[in-house]
């Protein structure tokens, strides 16, 4: 599907600026009329040119190569693959690329065109594909803490070590844990990416789509849980520690936690995506659509590095060279 | 270009008035560095005083050819005495000795009284069986230069006189250039190998601190995604069960030291 201007006829797509469907041809808002595909989407709707290039497995909305004109696939919206909730972009492209700027712009050592209007305006925004899901868990924490105290006396070092039965029992809930279902975005990138503020998710409307790339889950939820129970166990490991406290050193004799997974929920999340290409090797940065986070890992210019390195060393050499020389006549 | 300078304004900044206070300095203090010698009462031509007769003649005048040299490098008059006098056998007389050579020769390098370094070896074994030896200087900014303490040091050299027949030509040689050395007005305080080292030290931290090609930072917290965020311990005891007490004897320990004197010669002696 694609969805058309009805004043003039182009092609309307969801502008995170003003919260609403935008045409950014005649700037008429909320004039949005939804044309179907027909057929399984091999063509564009508007032009009709050739789709294969823009379209993957996984797949769930897109740009026309040619014509420009983004596109959302009928039946990978639908069904099975109907996410439940979708959170609209919030960022827009501009001001995805202010925060890439604001990130980046005391790193010395990335390359000069890292930051160029050319290269940043090849930014995209996604949504990914996510599995939410709601456990309760039943924590059984057993531990030795000791409190160590010393004193002097008479000509001795006395020190006193107690020592203390630690026990915790945690009963929590835990709503949402999201976990990519994505192949492409890496997982450790997906993960710093969080958290995103939930109260803004909606339930999944397909117009919000337009106007950006989308993916369909590539796996069921059922392979990914196991990422989310992970995630589980690293907070119910960090809420047990944060709750010891005031000894000198604690020993964990036993943990049992148990979890019971209540409900998985499929989510759309919005991620602007800027990959840059330098010496052959493509560096992924991402965006948080809604919060403006930044994750990304820069290539190092050795140039840069070789310049502002020997600058720094003849600097100190000649300070170090002209102290040596006042010195020597005091 | 641009950010480069931008980047570096400040610090091309204070390098460039380092240069400029470097450079004045040096040009400023330079005459200091090898002035002309205006003494004229003491005839520096003859600094060495062989009494003791511990030396031959070469030997004699190749350190007359030294001293001739490292007056000029330490911008100081400089006399070696040997002597082999009984009644001068304990290390103050020799001292005595010494200024008072300085004195009475008129030694200075900008005239009597002024900058003069007197190294005397008395061979003549004292009551305490030693042979004392000095070196006595004159005039402030030398004796800031070459302190008591660097004499005192460098006479350790006579140390490696084997024996009272031995010939002292070598450790007489190596005590005047290390005298001219520490006394020389330009005396940097540390050499230019250090400087480069301190540098590529400073370059490699800075290249490591501004590498920073992170991913990112963590900011999701353990009770992100805990239900309203509450978390409910239905247990949590902290009960104590038993305490065990040691001890160690504390271990004393002392230290102590010493201080010196004044005047208007310094200088520092050695007996060996």
């Amino acid at each position: 599907m694609i969805f058309k201007c009805k004043n003039c006829g182009g092609n309307i797509v969801y502008d995170p600026d003003r919260g609403t469907m935008c045409c950014p041809h005649c700037e008429s808002l909320d004039s949005e009329d939804k044309v179907l595909s027909t057929e399984y989407m091999t063509t564009c709707g508007n032009c009709g040119a050739p789709m294969e290039g823009a379209i993957s497995t996984f797949t769930s909305a897109t740009k026309c190569p040619n014509c420009g004109t983004y596109a959302v696939l009928d039946e990978r919206v639908e069904g099975e693959y109907q996410p439940e909730l979708i959170l609209p972009f919030k960022v827009s492209k501009q001001e995805a690329i202010a925060f890439l700027k604001d990130e980046f712009k005391n790193r010395i050592f990335t390359p000069l065109t890292f930051l160029s209007k050319a290269s940043l305006n090849k930014i995209e925004g996604t949504y990914v594909p996510f599995f939410m899901y709601d456990y309760d868990t039943d924590t059984d924490y057993y531990g030795t803490g000791t409190k160590v105290r010393s004193w002097s006396s008479g000509g001795y070092r006395y020190t006193e070590t107690s020592y203390y039965d630690i026990r915790r029992k945690m009963e929590t809930d835990f709503d949402m844990v999201p976990v990519d279902a994505s192949d492409y975005m890496e997982d450790d990138y997906m993960d710093l990416l969080e958290p995103y503020n939930y109260k803004e998710l909606r339930g999944f409307e397909d117009k919000l789509m337009s106007g950006f790339y989308g993916e369909i889950y590539n796996k069921p939820e059922e392979e990914l849980e196991d990422r989310a129970k992970v995630k589980i166990k690293g907070a119910v490991d960090t809420l047990i520690n944060q709750s010891i406290s005031g000894y000198s050193s604690v020993k964990q004799n036993s943990m049992n936690v148990s979890m019971s997974k209540k409900k998985a929920h499929y989510a759309l999340l919005p991620v602007w995506e800027y990959v840059y290409s330098y010496h052959g090797k493509d560096y992924k940065f991402h965006v948080n659509g809604q919060t403006g986070k930044v994750v990304g890992r820069t290539p190092v210019a050795t140039g840069q590095v070789v310049a502002y390195g020997a600058t720094v060393f003849a600097m100190v050499s000649i300070i170090g060279l002209m102290i040596r020389l006042a010195l020597a006549f005091v | 270009m641009e950010k480069y300078f931008k980047y570096f304004g400040i610090p091309l900044i204070i390098t460039l008035l380092t240069v400029i206070v470097g450079v004045g300095t040096y040009v400023a203090k330079k005459d200091d560095v090898s002035p002309i010698r205006t003494n004229d009462a003491f005839d520096s031509s003859v600094a060495v005083y062989d009494m003791a007769d511990k030396l031959t003649e070469s030997e004699e005048i190749a350190l007359q050819e030294l001293i001739d040299k490292m007056s000029v490098r330490a911008c100081a008059d400089i006399a070696i005495v040997t002597l082999d006098d009984p009644e001068l056998g304990y290390l103050s007389a020799v001292r005595e000795y010494a200024d008072q050579f300085s004195e009475e020769m008129q030694m200075g390098y900008h005239g009597p009284g002024t900058e003069a370094i007197v190294f005397v070896d008395n061979w003549s074994r004292g009551g305490d069986g030693k042979i004392h030896s000095w070196v006595s200087t004159t005039e402030s900014g030398l004796r800031s230069r070459l302190t008591d303490s660097d004499c005192t040091e460098i006479l350790y050299i006579l140390d490696e006189i084997p024996s009272d027949d031995a010939d002292p030509y070598e450790q007489y040689y190596k005590i005047i250039e290390e005298i001219a050395d520490e006394a020389r007005p330009f005396n940097p305080p540390f050499g230019v190998g250090i400087v480069f080292i301190i540098a590529l030290v400073v370059s490699a931290i800075y290249i490591a601190l501004n590498w920073n090609s992170k991913l990112g930072k963590v900011t999701v917290q353990a009770c992100t995604y805990v239900k309203d965020g509450e978390v409910d311990f239905a247990i949590k005891s902290d009960t104590f069960r038993n305490k065990t007490v040691s001890k160690v004897k504390i271990q004393s320990s002392s230290g102590g030291g010493g201080g010196g004197g004044g005047g208007s010669h310094g200088g520092g002696g050695h007996s060996r």
